[in-house]
């Protein structure tokens, strides 16, 4: 196993899903499987989507269409929550100011 | 240690069926899973309630010892036990006002009292959610005064035992988050470690108020100064600066220092401005000569 990315049929092992699963979070663009000499490899850096999308597929059955739309949502909520934040900041300087 | 009425949590019967329990559980775990409601620590505990309950009422052995002592569960020798066991848990411990969190929600750790002194500290059923390879990712939260952030200093944090040295750079914001790479829970299998990601809360200083790279002050200067002119000091976060202040200054005017404010993160050299507000203090008491003065300035105006 390379540093950075695990195989494919690690990957399937390791999280006990099935391929179908795996291509159909692909093929939704929501992660990327690389090929290189044949065999396929998933980034590091998407484990931990991946171990997120299989607790919504497994644990709440929630299939990919909900997951392609609940990734979106929750990232809109995530911006939403650190714009919450910068406003509230500057909206305690303005008051602060204002004393 | 209170009684915990597991069917009421996940709204169910006491006659229901294990599918029955699991359908439950899912939809209220739809609601409160901590990966749906991020930053929301009540959507947390409520979802290890329903966790717990569900543990309990899917599992039929469980479920059993429940239904039969589950309300006349007494403190005795297993709640000790559990008791013990809990002390014993992982705790994150570090310099400062820092705690240190993990994020998910899948472990057995955080059940209650309740469901420790009857079931010790097993959790027992497979969840997919278990199956990890990545470590999880720790969160900490790390409190800086003004005068720390704004120089590159080092601060070391113990994490699992380990100190960690990390280095802060100068003009980290309040509320900014930042990622270690490899600093959180071990991987499973072979896997990569989790990551930690600290937080840095930053309260507010008596004196300076900042906004991004600049920060706001405000100096007394007294009448004669304001209306006269005259060089003043004004106390900056890197030492005195003397001002000049230019004759008829009004109450609340607004002056920039170049390059007296906050340092800007991670441009070396670079700080924000700062900007001083004039408050114009008044005599408040006056001597029969001062009032004589006083007078004489206002009917020559009055002319």
């Amino acid at each position: 196993m390379s540093d950075k990315k695990i195989t494919y049929t690690e990957c399937l092992q390791i999280y006990q899903v099935e391929e179908t699963f795996l291509d159909a979070l692909q093929n939704s663009g929501l992660i990327e499987i690389v090929v290189e000499e044949k065999d396929k490899y998933i980034e590091y850096d998407y484990l931990q989507e991946i171990e997120q999308f299989v607790r919504w597929h497994y644990d709440l059955e929630i299939n990919i269409e909900g997951i392609e739309a609940l990734h979106h949502m929750l990232q809109q909520v995530q911006q939403l929550q650190e714009d919450v934040e910068r406003l509230r900041g500057e909206l305690k300087f303005y008051k602060s100011i204002s004393e | 240690m209170a009684y915990i009425d597991y069917y009421k949590v996940l709204g169910v019967d006491k006659n229901a069926t294990t599918d029955e329990v699991k359908k439950a559980y899912r939809k209220l775990a739809r609601k409160y899973h901590p990966d749906l409601n991020p930053n929301n620590k009540e959507a947390q505990r409520k979802f290890q309630e329903i966790n717990e309950a569900n543990e309990v009422l899917s599992d039929p052995e469980k479920k059993k010892k429940y239904d039969k002592y589950g309300k006349d569960w007494k403190h005795g020798e297993e709640f000790e036990r559990a008791q013990r066991a809990q002390q014993s848990q992982r705790q994150y411990q570090g310099q400062g006002a820092e705690s240190f969190f993990a994020e998910g929600g899948f472990g057995g750790d955080d059940f209650s009292d309740f469901f420790h002194s009857m079931f010790g500290g097993g959790f027992s059923q497979q969840s997919r959610g278990q199956t990890r390879f990545k470590g999880q990712d720790y969160n900490a939260e790390l409190q800086l005064s003004l005068r720390q952030a704004m120089q590159t200093h080092q601060q070391t944090l113990t994490i699992d035992g380990k100190n960690v040295r990390i280095t802060i750079p100068a003009g980290i914001a309040d509320g900014q988050k930042i990622r270690l790479k490899g600093y959180g829970q071990p991987g499973i299998n072979n896997g990569p470690n989790g990551d930690l990601f600290i937080t840095f809360k930053i309260p507010d200083d008596p004196q300076f108020k900042r906004k991004g790279n600049d920060l706001y002050k405000q100096t007394e200067i007294d009448l004669y100064t304001a209306v006269l002119g005259g060089e003043i000091m004004i106390e900056t976060l890197t030492g005195n600066v003397k001002f000049p202040v230019p004759t008829n200054t009004q109450p609340d005017t607004t002056v920039r220092l170049r390059g007296k404010g906050f340092p800007v993160y991670k441009k070396e050299g670079k700080f924000g401005d700062l900007y001083v507000t004039f408050k114009v203090k008044l005599p408040e008491k006056l001597t029969p000569k001062e009032k004589e003065l006083f007078t004489e300035l206002s009917n020559l105006n009055r002319r």
